[in-house]
């Protein structure tokens, strides 16, 4: 440690400390043109990257809702958007395996929202829970409870987009046919398949179709039950046509299939590499042209004795000070556009560290090959062109 | 081997014998150098002059390690340069004080900035108050005491080359190799530097070879040399 920092003070007290940067801020026009176009590269890579984070975690939203331990689903069904259905017996024989305190079916569909004043007709997924212990964290228990004891009313998706014309609490809908009263409010949230979401009671679910097959079983183990014993008894107990998965397992797996069925990883993998290119040669460009401007000073130095350890030095202090403003300016124009895009989508845009450290690696990596390439020119410097 | 920066300390400087050099391949092959022997004592100061196209620059980088031989010896402050590696002429060069004909200022750096960079190259770089010192030193030898902290843009062309003349000065080189340092310069203003030097080879027992057209500084030298088509001529 006390080696580092005498190091430290060395290199900060060295007579070639700070000489990238008192390059840069001497023509400040060219820095800022410079920082300028890295910015964009890099608001380029945190808006793919947001885009993507925000389409994965909006896909796999529904698994984070889930009031449980373990998910019982049909095992045919590959996404939560394949909306394969379980029989309801393999519910109560879920319910019967010791360690299991509570089961509880999940109904999900898509139906048509009518929505009088305008007539429109728009498609809107419709869960079916119970009221009374709700296996989906939609909204406050208790008021799912007070809502949802209507068979007549639903909760409306406050998230959901702005497609449905007026909707708010008291206002009657059609959904499929059928009259509801919009008595509350849900946060579900959109994803790019759904663009909202109502939920009523089981009850009212099986008033319509008596013979329903839900969609998942929502299961919670005893108070301190072990849960890998548990799941290998649920799996001895129940057919190979449903499988069981924790709720942590259900939320990867979503994330996976979107991002390879997709293919999101590719697409937007594809646009996070593209905007790191742009930045390497914005950079690059940049550098060379200083070099290139500088060729004499630069000779100059050479030919005094300067080695290659110097010049490394100075380029790559040009860089990193180019692409650490880039990327702060592009961070801060990134956050502007995610609530933009947060706002106009739906999607869950959030720029946090990781998404931070996500697109700080391909930019630093872009603003070090950068200089690394401008630096290859420099090296074909000879002291002798100093003549 | 001996460390590239080991000195001998002999009561020579500089050695060259049977130094050629040529520029161009095939029927475009011109020799600029041919068969020169040069030898310059510790403590000398010696003027190279000549015709435009003599070879007095080619000599001079040969000399101070920016051009590799071709054909020859040189011996630089004990250290043989033939055969040696771009590394090792690194080395040499950083204990060799330039001066070239033009300045070639970073327009970024101050003066104090330029000289305390180059401070940097010495075996032993002085602390920034110890280069704040010897810089201002050296400045207000020039008559350039009031510009320490000037950018290059605040000054005349003529002051631009005083400071690179104070840059080939600040870490008290043994050897100063200059090219045209006083084409730039008035008449005051070259005899300053011309003294600066002078007194420097006195004071550290270093040698000089300057490179010039500039006869106002044939007196001051110790010796003329004349290259005249690839060749040595003691002038004086």
């Amino acid at each position: 440690m006390l080696l580092l920092l005498a190091r430290l003070r060395y290199l900060l007290g060295a007579p070639e400390a700070g000489l990238g940067l008192r390059f840069i801020a001497f023509r400040p026009a060219r820095f800022i043109a410079a920082a300028s176009g890295i910015a964009m590269a890099v608001l380029v890579m945190f808006v793919e990257w947001g885009l993507m984070s925000a389409i994965l975690r909006s896909q796999a939203g529904l698994a984070s809702l889930i009031d449980g331990d373990l998910v019982l689903m049909n095992s045919a069904r590959d996404s939560l958007h394949e909306w394969t259905r379980i029989a309801p017996v393999r519910i109560s024989q879920a319910a019967a395996v010791p360690g299991i305190a509570y089961a509880a079916p999940v109904f999900q569909s898509g139906m048509l929202l009518r929505n009088p004043p305008d007539l429109a007709v728009h498609r809107i997924v419709a869960f079916g829970i119970s009221p009374e212990a709700p296996p989906l964290k939609f909204a406050d228990p208790a008021v799912v409870r007070r809502v949802l004891a209507r068979p007549d009313a639903v909760l409306f998706d406050k998230l959901s987009r702005n497609i449905y014309g007026p909707v708010g609490i008291g206002h009657r809908i059609e959904l499929d046919g059928r009259p509801f009263e919009i008595a509350g409010t849900a946060r579900v949230g959109p994803d790019i398949v759904m663009d909202g979401s109502v939920v009523m009671s089981d009850g009212a679910w099986r008033a319509r179709e008596p013979d329903a097959w839900p969609v998942m079983g929502v299961l919670r183990v005893v108070p301190k039950g072990d849960l890998a014993k548990i799941r290998t008894h649920l799996r001895a107990a129940l057919p190979d046509d449903v499988s069981v998965i924790t709720v942590k397992e259900l939320w990867w797996r979503e994330v996976f299939f979107t991002f390879r069925a997709a293919p999101i990883g590719i697409i937007f993998g594809v646009g996070v590499a593209a905007g790191a290119l742009i930045g390497g040669i914005v950079c690059y460009q940049i550098l060379f042209n200083e070099v290139m401007d500088l060729r004499r000073e630069l000779s100059t130095l050479r030919a005094m004795g300067f080695g290659a350890r110097f010049f490394r030095r100075l380029i790559l202090e040009q860089t990193y000070l180019l692409t650490a403003m880039g990327f702060l300016a592009g961070f801060a124009a990134a956050f502007a556009t995610y609530r933009f895009l947060a706002a106009t989508t739906g999607l869950a845009m959030v720029l946090d560290w990781r998404s931070a450290l996500a697109v700080a690696i391909p930019a630093a990596m872009m603003g070090h090959l950068g200089g690394i390439f401008a630096l290859r020119h420099l090296s074909g410097f000879a002291a002798a062109d100093v003549y | 081997m001996p460390h590239p920066c080991t000195q001998t300390m002999t009561s020579v400087a500089v050695t060259v014998r049977g130094v050629s050099y040529a520029y161009g391949e095939g029927a475009a092959r011109k020799t600029v150098l041919d068969e020169v022997d040069l030898t310059l004592r510790r403590g000398e100061f010696a003027v190279l002059t000549g015709h435009s196209g003599a070879g007095k620059t080619t000599l001079l980088t040969l000399i101070g390690a920016i051009r590799s031989l071709q054909q020859g010896q040189i011996n630089v402050l004990g250290f043989n340069l033939a055969g040696r590696g771009a590394i090792a002429q690194e080395q040499v060069r950083r204990q060799i004080g330039f001066i070239f004909q033009d300045h070639n200022l970073f327009s970024a750096l101050s003066a104090f900035r330029t000289l305390w960079l180059t401070s940097g190259l010495s075996p032993s770089p002085p602390s920034r108050q110890e280069a704040l010192s010897r810089a201002t030193a050296l400045l207000e030898a020039l008559g350039m005491g009031s510009y320490l902290h000037s950018m290059p843009g605040q000054l005349s062309t003529g002051q631009k080359q005083r400071i690179a003349v104070a840059r080939a000065l600040m870490n008290t080189p043994q050897l100063i190799l200059g090219d045209e340092p006083t084409a730039a310069l008035d008449h005051d203003a070259s005899m300053l530097v011309i003294s600066l030097i002078r007194q420097h080879l006195t004071t550290n027992g270093a040698s000089a070879l300057i490179v010039t057209h500039d006869d106002r500084i044939f007196p001051m030298a110790d010796r003329v040399l004349y290259l005249r088509d690839g060749r040595l001529v003691n002038a004086a």
